[in-house]
């Protein structure tokens, strides 16, 4: 930038002549973004071209509106240039919301000079309230502007901004749970960012103004109930030396770090400081104080004391402080005691005169809230006296041990030497890492033999450890069963004959072990390990004859050890359908034929379990889980779908029969379970398979043939469409079903079996032009006229549009699909032609234009009559390239796309519009305005300067370079 | 005339294309403007020449909100309420019945150099001032709606754009009353300029332009102008 002095100064006819022209938004964008003439503040001030930025507002749907407003940019390139006069427009306009100018302020304020920014200071001090209005505004650079007003000569201003910007100021929102949180101007990233750049240009005042603004952070942020030495930073702050790496008080923790850095630093005057915060009712500045002179006295261990006079007076000053600690027992508080032990073991090894006497005449009597003059430990009702004595004896010796053990057995006295050594006798030593406890938080619970310990174990060995160990119920969070169950699970898994033979042994153990065996079965069928199906019908039959009733006796928490048969029968239940699932005949280790009776008496009581019960259902089902969901998790649904499987996977056996007469007592409403209907709905394929005559026979009563179909059916028809692939055999099956719902689709209250991306009315639809592009179904097939005739413009729209989407998705497709598809299209695009007011129905057509499946002449006509037919028509940013390579094969049809679509303004679109306006409006104008049509140019020019009007002020240059032969420089008059 | 010589461009043969399709009777308004002004000045007759092209461009400028029609909110002109109203108030005046303004003075013991004299007069004739005042001030608010329904494309008298408009809206005005501002005796060297009188009407023009004309247009007239803004004093040839 060069100096003002190398301009002309404006004339008023000038500036009135650049103002009659900056009329629009892009127009005082073009003119703002390239004026560089600093005299022009001055001059267009003047005339009040600065005077009226718009505000930010809420709009009545919610969204906030900051319009831009691009004379800031041109303010800011000034700033340096011409800074009084900068200064004075913003002083002007420093109390405008609007978010643009108030990112331009900050980043002038780093440009002005500081006598002209600290102007500013006034309005812009009231900013942090508004947090719409700083939306946009760059927290990192209003820290360097307090910065430079700081060290600028404007130190008063910049006290008051960083005063408005990085003072706690109270909550603004209600805290759900925790503390409250104190807020400030900027983001509690930013914050902790720019704090200690801050920190150090408050030069004299940085303690007295960090420690004032760390003093109202534990204000605002402790309940308004709470007294002024309340304190919780202990739990947010575990030491004051290291900072969390994940605070949930970042302000906090940013505030600590500085005041212990600026006490650090306080050299010569920290004696004098540490003394005063020693003493401060803030328990949080005491805990800095306390670590700061900790550290102090660990660096002077090194050094020979007193060593001249100015360390010696230093020295003395520390040695007073320790001392004022030590004779201080509020210290002794557990929230202090981070600080406080390591300080105390400083001390002992400092051995510089430090008189340790008052805290272990602390340690003897005893912890604070123990103590006579103290609350007193809370007794419980049903406590005895003589119990809640020795309850106290207990807690007063525990703290000792903590505390002795933490000081360390050497440099105690003898006395308490003793106590410790009887300490660790009587409660075992206590473990110290870094001078502190570790509570370390589990996400679960532990085993207490490793994976690899019981994999080495002898199946004797290993039924004993199962069958003796007990959880301690005084080790909180120990091991558990459960934990040890999923170990044992695992064992199973790698080594499922591990029991053979054993099976009488396996009954004798804790029903949660048990389920971990048969667990572990199962993972290993799924892993492609055989299993003794004979083994696992003998444990599967003995455990669904255990009462489900029976509560157990278990052990430890709820979710510690099984306290009923439940989860065990869940699970044999699982084993045996993963048995189904596979195959024999394909060399897995499925469930056999000459199993498959005994599998079957084992499903048919399963399949008459109460759960899902009614009331199950009710609470769990509809809104909150689909019901083909519920039957994955409940008892008689999974039962269900084992049986169609058994009959699927042995058709036309003794088996298959009695299993089908099993499934007859739970259609057709004799099960009212909806998640049994839709385990139903998911075997038809199956069922249709290997028993058709069955599934023919009772169609109508499983999915309905006449309306209003009840919900069961709903849910078996609906699941059934979702589970399977289109196929006509099922769509002849199903074809009374689907016309009797067909007319009924369109009602709120139709019940969806399992809820996809595609809704019920929508997957009948698929499923009908599935057929018809397929081949199998004619167009003009009763049941397709139905479904066309009856759905809505905007349902047929998704349906087609979901097509031309598949479409897109095929690697390849015969010509036959693509004819189908295409004369499908056709019809319905002869039906909007006819009816207008259905032209929804082709908001999908863009992906056959994407799908790169047809040609462009075939696709062209066809998307630019969508378009001209559906107002607001949404390419979903996904033509934008094709429509520009379209272009130079048709320019004409092209070009009337885009009309269509922008014709009406980029406004309100502008994000959907990004595509083509980024990727087709430039090479479709440019094929335009090639093209020998003068009216078609005429038309690609309008389009152009309307664009442009809209904002697109580089338009015409994209246009230009794209209409220059390869090579060629120089631009083409347009 | 032929829209030929004198001060006729093809830019401006291109907005009077525009205002011929929007009005042909506000083309014609313009057309005359541009003639009076290529015409030459006939010594004697300075006056007459400035005031009907004042009249021109007042009744142009007038005109066009009505006639773009595409602003929602477009208040009506309030001339002629203004007008009304005043001739209500002469007409109240009047039917004071000549009375000596003394004679109808109010006896006041405070009278001092801060409390002006007072005097009773009849309500209707106090509700015909209110009445006038206050169509005075909604008068000029309409007009600079009406004006920035024309220049901004929207209602929003706040906006610097506006000024040029309207400066040369009081221009107009000033030589179209010449009697007033520049009595009969006047020379005519003292009389606005043709440069002056072009300046004004430029500045009208390039509004227009921007509201009739191809953005890209109105884009490049500006590109000059802020070349032109950014030129670097004589000799200074560094970057």
């Amino acid at each position: 930038m060069s100096d003002s002095s190398r301009y002309r100064i404006p004339s008023e006819d000038q500036v009135h002549a650049a103002l009659a022209r900056l009329t629009k938004l892009p127009l005082r964008r073009a003119f703002y973004s390239k004026l560089e003439n600093p005299h022009w503040v001055a001059a267009l001030a003047g005339q009040g071209a600065f005077r009226n930025p718009p505000e930010t507002e809420v709009m009545p749907d919610g969204l906030v509106r900051s319009d831009p407003w691009p004379e800031i940019d041109y303010l800011v390139r000034m700033a340096p240039v011409a800074s009084a006069d900068v200064a004075s427009v913003l002083e002007s306009i420093a109390d405008s919301t609007n978010q643009w100018v108030r990112r331009g302020i900050v980043e002038a304020t780093l440009l002005l000079d500081p006598t002209d920014a600290a102007r500013l200071v006034p309005k812009m001090k009231e900013w942090p309230c508004d947090e719409l209005a700083n939306f946009r505004m760059d927290s990192r650079g209003v820290a360097q502007a307090i910065v430079r007003l700081l060290r600028g000569g404007a130190h008063r201003e910049g006290m008051q901004l960083a005063q408005a910007f990085f003072g706690p100021r109270p909550a603004t929102k209600n805290q759900t749970y925790g503390l409250a949180e104190p807020v400030t101007g900027v983001e509690p990233y930013w914050y902790r960012d720019s704090l200690p750049s801050i920190a150090d240009a408050l030069g004299r005042s940085r303690l007295p103004v960090l420690t004032r603004w760390l003093r109202a952070h534990q204000e605002y942020s402790n309940p308004s109930t709470s007294g002024a030495g309340y304190d919780t930073s202990h739990v947010w702050r575990e030491s004051i030396r290291t900072s969390a790496t994940h605070s949930s008080h970042e302000v906090g923790d940013a505030l600590v770090d500085e005041v212990r850095r600026a006490l650090v630093e306080s050299a010569e005057a920290l004696p004098k400081w540490l003394c005063r915060l020693l003493k401060d009712n803030q328990p949080l500045l005491r805990r800095i104080a306390l670590d700061v002179l900790t550290e102090q006295i660990e660096a002077l261990q090194e050094t020979p004391p007193g060593a001249t006079a100015e360390s010696a007076e230093f020295e003395a000053g520390l040695v007073a402080a320790a001392q004022q600690v030590l004779g201080d027992e509020s210290f002794l508080d557990s929230g202090l005691r981070a600080e406080y032990m390591p300080f105390v073991r400083a001390c002992s090894a400092w051995g510089s005169g430090v008189d340790l006497g008052p805290f272990f005449d602390e340690v003897r009597r005893g912890p604070l809230w123990l103590r006579a003059e103290a609350q007193g430990f809370p007794a419980s009702d049903d406590d005895t006296s003589e119990e809640s004595e020795a309850q106290q004896e207990d807690h007063k010796k525990r703290w000792q041990h903590t505390m002795l053990t933490l000081f360390g057995a050497r440099g105690l006295p003898e006395d308490l030497q003793a106590t410790l050594a009887a300490l660790d006798d009587e409660y075992g030593t206590i473990e110290v890492r870094d001078g502190s406890f570790h509570f370390e938080m589990r996400t679960g619970s532990t085993s207490p033999v490793d994976l690899d310990t019981m994999l080495a174990m002898s199946s004797d060995e290993l039924i004993d450890q199962l069958r003796t160990w007990h959880p301690d119920r005084d080790v909180f969070m120990g091991p558990t069963h459960e934990a040890q169950g999923r170990v044992l699970s695992e064992v199973m898994k790698r080594d499922p004959a591990r029991f053979a033979g054993r099976l009488d042994d396996l009954k004798t153990l804790r029903p949660t072990y048990i389920r971990a065996v048969v667990s572990g079965w199962r993972a290993a069928l799924e892993a492609g390990e055989t299993l003794s199906w004979d083994d696992v019908l003998s444990l599967s039959e003995w455990i669904v004859d255990l009462d489900e009733s029976v509560e157990l006796s278990s052990e430890g928490d709820a979710f510690d050890d099984d306290s009923n048969y439940e989860p065990l029968r869940s699970e044999v239940l699982r084993l045996l359908e993963a048995g189904l699932a596979l195959r024999v005949d394909l060399g897995t280790s499925g469930v056999a034929e000459s199993d498959a009776p005994r599998v079957l008496r084992l499903l048919g009581g399963y399949a008459e379990d109460p759960k899902p019960t009614p009331e199950y259902e009710a609470e769990y089902g509809g809104t909150n889980m689909d019901s083909l969901t519920l039957s994955l998790n409940t008892v008689r649904p999974i039962a269900i779908r084992a049986l169609i499987r058994l009959v699927h996977r042995f058709p036309d056996t003794t088996a298959a029969t009695d299993a089908l007469s099993v499934l007859d007592r739970h259609i057709a409403g004799r099960d009212q379970s909806l998640a049994v209907a839709a385990a139903v709905g998911e075997g038809t394929g199956r069922l249709y398979d290997a028993a058709t005559a069955w599934i023919q026979d009772r169609v109508s009563v499983v999915f309905g043939d006449r309306a209003p179909t009840a919900a069961f059916q709903q849910v078996a028809l609906s699941t059934a469409l979702a589970t399977h692939r289109p196929h006509m055999a099922l769509i002849e099956l199903l074809r009374q079903p689907l016309t009797v719902t067909i007319a009924m689709m369109e009602d709120p209250a139709i019940v969806t079996g399992w809820r996809t991306d595609r809704t019920f009315p929508q997957l009948i639809g698929d499923w009908v032009v599935a057929a018809i592009v397929g081949g199998q179904m004619d167009p003009d097939d009763p049941l397709a006229q139905e479904w066309f005739e009856a759905a809505s413009a905007e349902l047929r729209g998704q349906v087609l549009g979901h097509l031309a989407w598949q479409v897109m998705r095929a690697d390849t497709l015969s010509e036959e699909v693509l004819e189908r598809v295409a004369e499908l299209w056709d019809r319905r695009i002869a039906h909007v032609h006819l009816h207008p007011e259905d032209a929804l129905e082709l908001s999908g057509v863009y992906w056959l234009a994407r799908s790169d499946k047809f040609e462009v002449e075939w696709w062209l006509p066809r998307l630019e009559h969508a378009t001209s037919v559906l107002t607001g028509f949404d390419t979903h940013g996904m033509v934008g390239e094709r429509l520009a390579s379209a272009s130079m094969i048709d320019p004409d049809t092209a070009l009337k796309v885009l009309e269509n679509i922008l014709g009406h303004g980029t406004q309100d679109r502008e994000f959907s519009h990004y595509d083509l306006l980024e990727h087709a409006v430039p090479q479709v104008l440019a094929s335009a305005l090639c093209a020998d049509d003068c009216e078609l140019r005429r038309r690609a020019t309008e389009l152009m300067n309307r664009l442009g009007d809209a904002g697109y002020i580089d338009l015409r240059d994209r246009v230009e370079s794209l209409m220059k032969p390869p090579g060629q420089a120089g631009t083409t008059d347009l | 005339m032929g829209l030929e010589g004198g001060a006729w461009s093809d830019e401006r043969r291109s907005l009077h294309r525009q205002l011929q399709g929007l009005d042909p009777q506000l083309a014609g308004l313009y057309r005359h403007a541009i003639d009076l002004l290529s015409a030459p000045r006939t010594p004697g007759e300075e006056k007459a020449r400035l005031a009907l092209i004042g009249h021109c461009i007042r009744e142009l400028i007038n005109s066009i909100p009505d006639a773009l029609g595409d602003v929602e909110g477009l208040p009506a002109s309030g001339r002629q309420d203004e007008d009304r109203e005043r001739d209500a108030l002469v007409s109240a005046y009047e039917g004071f019945g000549g009375l000596d303004i003394d004679a109808a003075a109010v006896e006041d013991r405070n009278e001092s150099a801060e409390q002006p004299r007072l005097v009773a007069v009849p309500l209707t004739l106090f509700e015909a001032v209110g009445r006038w005042a206050t169509s005075v001030r909604v008068g000029a608010s309409t007009v600079a709606q009406r004006d920035s329904a024309v220049v901004l494309g929207r209602i929003d008298t706040r906006d610097a754009a506006l000024r040029p408009w309207k400066a040369a809206r009081d221009f107009a005005m000033k030589i179209t009353h010449f009697k007033r501002n520049y009595p009969l005796g006047s020379v005519p060297e003292l009389l606005p300029s043709d440069d002056e009188v072009m300046c004004h009407l430029e500045n009208i023009e390039a509004s227009l332009r921007n509201r009739l004309g191809a953005f890209f247009d109105s884009l490049d007239e500006l590109t000059d102008l802020i070349a032109q803004a950014n030129e670097l004093v004589d000799g200074d040839e560094s970057e």
